[in-house]
């Protein structure tokens, strides 16, 4: 290993980019990765072309994976987690647990945390059954099923009517989650474009609050034109039986209670912290936002400890992506 | 290292200045009816203009908004052009902020919308904002909402919305509650954003930058969703018609673009890209329009009448390649063309895109063990790069070519997948005239991310 290496703390989207363009660099890198594999979650991601590309993002990603477990100045050790961290900018000495016992890692420069997000999973675990196209599946179950579909669907059995429930699990106070995700209105609406053009007779139905990351106006007009429903009110809840129904306040009735039978209702599951986030704060000395995210509490220049991805808040894959380029060419122009 | 700023925009002082204080020299062209083109590539530009040649390194092309009044007919204050002062001046006990009329408002105004209604709240303004949509998501607007609504400013969500005009005031009516109520406000201030559109000389820039414009006259990068401000042109940047002043949004533009120029100033030498042949080249231009990387020029050398390949513009796509009618151009990493045509394996020759086809392959290959064997694979670094005469050569061999390639509107070369499909049609098209099955050639487009669909097109294509 090179003299100054960086630690980069999950191997995901924004680990994987920065520890490549780091490496491209000429900087060695250790991804320490809790998982056996590398990608985090948007590995299990779809692609959401419909009859043409809907820019969703992922297509950035493509072999990014293999490029980084290939390349010659990133060492990454999977099924470890980072168990402490000593020293200073520059000269960083960290202890990693895995499966055999710990090891130190010394002459560490800067330490990348990209420990990514968890999915709004206590509240959707409850509720998810799912056979064939029936049941009630969470937005990263959707996601699988979108990038294990074949030339003539997505589903064994075709539903003929879907549920979007957005903002589940964010603006939600009980699940401690106020703020928006920001991303589920994107992947929602577009896997709905994808289901519409596999399936022209499925009925879609959208229960929402607001629509925040729609693309503007013109893109609800779209998907209107689409024939996709849009029902504007946070159902009550989802009744358990064959088929499930969804339980709602009519819009406009005063409070009308209605029942609505779906084949398959889908989770619009937000962002949440991920749950390492307090040991990684810990160990990092880091601090908190007000939504529970991490951040650094002094200057990453000085630190040598950066933030990259979702683990400072909800962002979409060419965010993640630009900043974790950005995250890259800081350390770089440091070291340097 | 110099870096040109072509174009007027309010953005250009805060953009120097951080050029400046990261050690970059500015150089400032604001008249684009000054330049004839931009010749040259990353590292090397030369922007000819009227008054002789300005040499910089990298080009950033910022493009002022402009700003109109949506409704002129009725009595309003612009929402960016007016300052909250002259608002206060006018000892204003109430002002109406209106988004989203008659169409949707910029993205950008929402900013501006929850500074100006804070700053009026705080002063004792009772503020309404009336809007279609708040987008408030970004975590930094969201600090601002709350700012607002701290300071008593109320939101108001409304669907449709009429207007009567009086001599003092303006009466709205707003459909709100998603339709179910109207309500009517009186104001005496009534502050409407713009309307933001490109500058009328952006379609002038972009011919005289070759970079490509989208349908709503934004620049477009390769890789549209990838980084805003990068176009297809590498090292030329635009930051187009962001927003009237400098917001957050465009801090973060100009942070990048800084960023990308650093990155692109380190990279080391391009090693993948076009050559051209200059004892068969005819001069005939058809590389210099077809190359959607302004990667062709003509050779200064007077010795050589030949195109020559600018090799830190090039992106390898190979589309030149394909369009040459002398096939002057070729490769230098292995493509379609110049690779050694594999032994023959089987009865299926695959010309896949390796952004897209390719891997989706890769990811398949559990699926299609059974028959390896019997396909042969070449990748592509572009469905441009594919001909007419390269899928004929290959039916000598193999029962069947497939030719696989990226989805609409996902081609990182702009239009690679585009005219593939169209050599693919002039191919069975060519069958079809000597009675052979068209069906001899097969044409898929997908995403790196359907493994499946590959899988499936590949076993159905063996029959």
């Amino acid at each position: 290993m090179s003299m100054s290496a960086v630690l980069v703390i999950g191997g995901g989207l924004a680990g994987c980019v920065t520890a490549l363009e780091l490496a491209s660099r000429g900087i060695g890198t250790v991804i320490v990765e809790k998982d056996r594999r590398l990608g985090g979650k948007v590995r299990d991601y779809g692609c959401k072309a419909a009859s043409r590309c809907n820019q969703c993002g992922l297509c950035i990603v493509g072999d990014l994976w293999a490029r980084v477990s290939e390349h010659s100045d990133i060492e990454v050790l999977t099924e470890s987690r980072l168990v402490d961290l000593i020293g200073t900018k520059g000269n960083y000495k960290a202890v990693v647990r895995d499966k055999n016992g710990s090891r130190v890692i010394d002459g560490i420069s800067d330490i990348v945390v990209s420990i990514g997000f968890d999915g709004a999973s206590s509240a959707t675990s409850a509720q998810v059954q799912y056979s064939g196209g029936r049941g009630v599946i969470s937005g990263l179950k959707l996601e699988q099923l979108l990038a294990q579909r074949g030339r003539h669907g997505i589903f064994d059995e075709a539903p003929s009517r879907i549920a979007f429930l957005q903002c589940f699990g964010s603006r939600d106070i009980q699940e401690k989650a106020p703020y928006c995700s920001r991303v589920c209105c994107g992947y929602s609406t577009r896997a709905a474009r994808v289901i519409r053009h596999h399936y022209p007779e499925t009925e879609i139905t959208f229960f929402y609050m607001d629509l925040q990351e729609v693309e503007g106006g013109t893109y609800f007009d779209v998907l209107k034109k689409e024939n996709i429903e849009f029902i504007p009110c946070r159902p009550v809840s989802i009744v358990k039986g064959s088929p499930n129904r969804v339980l709602y306040e009519q819009p406009g009735s005063g409070g009308r209670l209605v029942e609505r039978e779906f084949d398959l209702i889908v989770l619009s599951e937000g962002i949440h912290p991920a749950a390492d986030s307090d040991r990684i704060a810990e160990i990092c000395t880091l601090g908190y936002d007000r939504n529970g995210f991490l951040k650094t509490i002094s200057d990453s220049g000085k630190t040598g400890i950066y933030l990259a991805g979702c683990v400072s808040g909800p962002k979409k894959i060419p965010e993640v992506y630009a900043e974790s380029l950005q995250v890259a060419q800081q350390i770089w122009g440091g070291v340097r | 290292m110099r870096i040109a700023i072509i174009g007027k925009s309010p953005i250009n002082e805060p953009l120097k200045e951080r050029l400046l204080s990261e050690g970059l020299t500015p150089v400032l062209v604001e008249n684009i009816n000054d330049i004839l083109g931009v010749v040259g590539q990353k590292g090397d530009f030369a922007i000819r203009t009227r008054y002789g040649d300005v040499e910089a390194g990298y080009v950033i092309a910022t493009q002022g908004p402009e700003l109109s009044n949506p409704v002129p007919e009725v009595p309003s204050l612009p929402l960016s052009g007016s300052s909250v002062q002259n608002i206060l001046d006018k000892n204003a006990k109430q002002a109406v902020l209106l988004l989203d009329y008659p169409d949707e408002s910029p993205g950008i105004m929402t900013e501006i919308a929850l500074k100006k209604a804070a700053e009026l709240a705080r002063k004792r303004v009772n503020v309404v904002c009336l809007a279609r949509f708040i987008r408030t998501s970004g975590g930094y607007l969201e600090q601002l909402y709350r700012e607002a609504r701290h300071f008593n400013a109320v939101f108001i969500k409304y669907s449709e919305l009429s207007m009567d005009c009086f001599e003092n005031a303006v009466v709205i009516h707003a459909r709100i509650n998603e339709g179910n109520e109207t309500i009517s406000i009186k104001t005496d201030n009534l502050i409407i954003a713009e309307k933001i559109s490109a500058g009328e000389d952006i379609r002038e820039m972009a011919s005289r930058l070759r970079i490509h414009l989208d349908d709503e006259g934004k620049a477009s990068g390769d890789n549209p969703f990838v980084f805003s401000a990068m176009t297809n042109r590498k090292g030329v940047f635009a930051l187009h018609n962001t927003s009237p002043g400098l917001t957050n949004e465009t801090k973060e533009m100009i942070d990048y673009t800084i960023a990308a120029i650093k990155m692109e100033m380190a990279a080391g030498k391009n090693s993948g890209h076009a050559v051209v042949d200059a004892d068969k080249c005819a001069l005939c231009y058809t590389c210099y329009r077809v190359c959607t990387h302004a990667a062709m020029a003509p050779d200064p050398n007077p010795d050589r009448s030949a195109m020559m390949n600018l090799e830190e513009a090039c992106y390898g796509c190979g589309i030149c390649v394909s369009q040459c009618p002398a096939a002057a151009v070729r490769l230098t990493e292995a493509g379609m063309e110049v690779k050694p045509e594999m032994a023959m394996k089987g009865s299926l020759k695959i010309f896949c895109c390796e952004n897209s086809a390719k891997l989706a392959f890769e990811r398949a290959k559990p699926e299609l063990e059974e028959i390896y064997d019997k396909v042969d694979i070449t990748p592509v670094s572009c469905g441009g790069e594919i001909t007419t005469a390269g899928i004929l050569s290959a039916l000598h061999r193999y029962r069947k070519v497939l030719v696989a390639v990226c989805m609409d509107d996902a081609c990182k070369h702009l239009e690679g997948n585009k005219r593939a499909k169209r050599q693919v049609l002039k191919a069975q098209q060519l069958l079809k005239s000597i009675a052979m099955d068209p069906g001899r050639i097969e044409y898929v487009q997908l995403s790196h991310a359907m493994p499946r669909v590959m899988a499936e097109t590949v076993i159905e294509a063996l029959g």
